[in-house]
């Protein structure tokens, strides 16, 4: 199924830009990053191997994805997507990716033994480099996931979430056929975040390179990605770096750690009223975490489209980063 | 795409009435007839329906919801979220403007309006309803 070099599982920091295919763009990305200096989460991914001997040696799944490639009836999509999701949800993994799963999870556990939030379970899909592609939003994200069968279902889960039949419209209405999707995921540590947010290194509204856009809340940035708060908006001058525009949001709600026994869970929470109104960064903070983007563009070579989030020791770390899909410049 | 430019004339400022305001996805005027949709089964309606030239009206951006109808719509309004969210970023790539963050309290009282969505500089926007 796989040669020597192909390996099934990965740490992060040993992944190359020329591992794309194998890692997807997340992964590959961080790496990257990781490379450079910058603080990231640290990780493993599950290659996208994996995802593929899957379809190869389930021939219920090939068959099913052959017809879903070919209709454009909604309702049979339906059909369909639900039976590749029950396909993947019984499909027990080869004993030898479950080892190197346990491997890494262990290592990572062991490494990191400050980490009590779990992990997080996210898409590395290959097509999220298209810089056409973002794919943002189409695939499920497991936060705090803990225990190695708990890791594992989450992969499963991640890897359903691409024949979502949402997905799968995505896909098509791109002109992507769904068989030229290959899933990698990562498995990441939880960082425990006072403010989480998105930049763009340039300005998406109006096609301006010379500007970045800042978005942040408190907690973890799942309400501000999935939109259940308006988060505070910042609008910046890259040279000399300024702000030119700032909206407080309501930010009602906060991404936050469960408290008490057992296992750590993400929930939603009320923000304390005398947080809602007030800017979650300040100039300070804004201008940190826009250099930050600065430096992530100059590395990466584009404008980028990134996840970030401020430790509670202060320090800002990057999630993720991809670059800007819908930046259109005059022919 | 069928993006109607509105066009400026007193006649027309008198027919609009200033609905709510919110942070635009896209530098872009975008008219229709809005529905207000709660659930994919409102989506599969709209899209059974037609959605083409329509502009429709969410309370989150979790972009799932609406991807079947996503590249037939005229426009989006979002009563949370801001440019960052899933919604703006994927409406983005469908060439369609996006309100985000509208605050809108009483989103049943504009299904089937005939609406705009008019960018007002930097990353403001606003939604009229047209009399």
């Amino acid at each position: 199924m796989h040669n020597d070099e192909e390996l099934l599982v990965q740490t992060i920091e040993k992944i190359t830009p020329d591992d794309v295919e194998t890692y997807g763009g997340k992964a590959t990305n961080l790496a990257h990053l990781k490379l450079k200096g910058f603080e990231i989460p640290h990780g493993f991914s599950v290659s996208s191997i994996n995802f593929s001997n899957m379809i190869s040696v389930v021939p219920e799944i090939y068959e099913t994805l052959k017809i879903l490639q070919e209709t454009e009836n909604f309702d049979e999509m339906i059909i369909l997507v639900e039976r590749v999701q029950k396909l993947i949800q019984s499909y027990k993994l080869p004993v030898d990716l479950q080892s190197e799963i346990e491997d890494h999870y262990y290592r990572l556990k062991n490494n990191r033994k400050n980490s009590t939030m779990g992990y997080a379970v996210r898409s590395s899909a290959t097509i999220e480099d298209r810089p056409d592609v973002s794919f943002a939003g189409q695939a499920e994200s497991c936060l705090c996931v803990d225990g190695i069968q708990d890791i594992i279902d989450a992969i499963k889960r991640v890897w359903q979430s691409i024949f979502s039949s949402a997905a799968v419209i995505y896909l098509k209405s791109k002109g992507i056929p769904i068989s030229q999707v290959k899933m990698a995921v990562v498995v990441q540590e939880m960082i425990s975040a006072n403010i989480s947010g998105v930049m763009f290194t340039a300005n998406v509204v109006n096609n301006n390179t010379e500007e970045i856009l800042v978005n942040a809340t408190w907690g973890w940035g799942e309400t501000l990605v999935s939109g259940k708060v308006i988060p505070d908006t910042y609008i910046l001058k890259k040279s000399p770096l300024r702000v030119i525009q700032k909206n407080i949001g309501k930010k009602q709600l906060m991404s936050i750690p469960s408290s008490g026994i057992g296992k750590v869970h993400a929930i939603l929470k009320d923000t304390p009223e005398d947080r809602q109104n007030v800017f979650a960064l300040d100039d300070t903070k804004l201008f940190e975490i826009a250099q930050l983007g600065l430096r992530v563009e100059r590395e990466m070579g584009s404008p980028q489209d990134i996840e970030w989030c401020i430790r509670s020791d202060g320090r800002p770390v990057i999630l993720q980063t991809r670059p800007i899909t819908t930046l259109k410049f005059p022919s | 795409m069928s993006l109607v430019i509105w066009k400026k004339n007193s006649q027309d400022k008198n027919r609009m009435k200033r609905a709510a305001e919110g942070l635009i996805s896209l530098n872009l005027e975008a008219e229709g007839e809005l529905r207000y949709i709660t659930s994919v089964q409102e989506v599969v309606q709209l899209l059974r329906e037609g959605a083409d030239g329509k502009i429709v009206l969410v309370d989150d951006a979790g972009t799932t919801f609406l991807a079947p109808v996503l590249s037939k719509l005229t426009g989006v309004v979002c009563i949370s979220g801001a440019l960052g969210s899933h919604l703006a970023i994927v409406t983005r790539e469908f060439e369609i403007p996006a309100l985000m963050g509208t605050g809108i309290e009483n989103p049943k009282d504009l299904d089937r309006r005939r609406v705009l969505i008019r960018p007002e500089g930097g990353t403001s926007g606003a939604l009229f309803i047209i009399e």
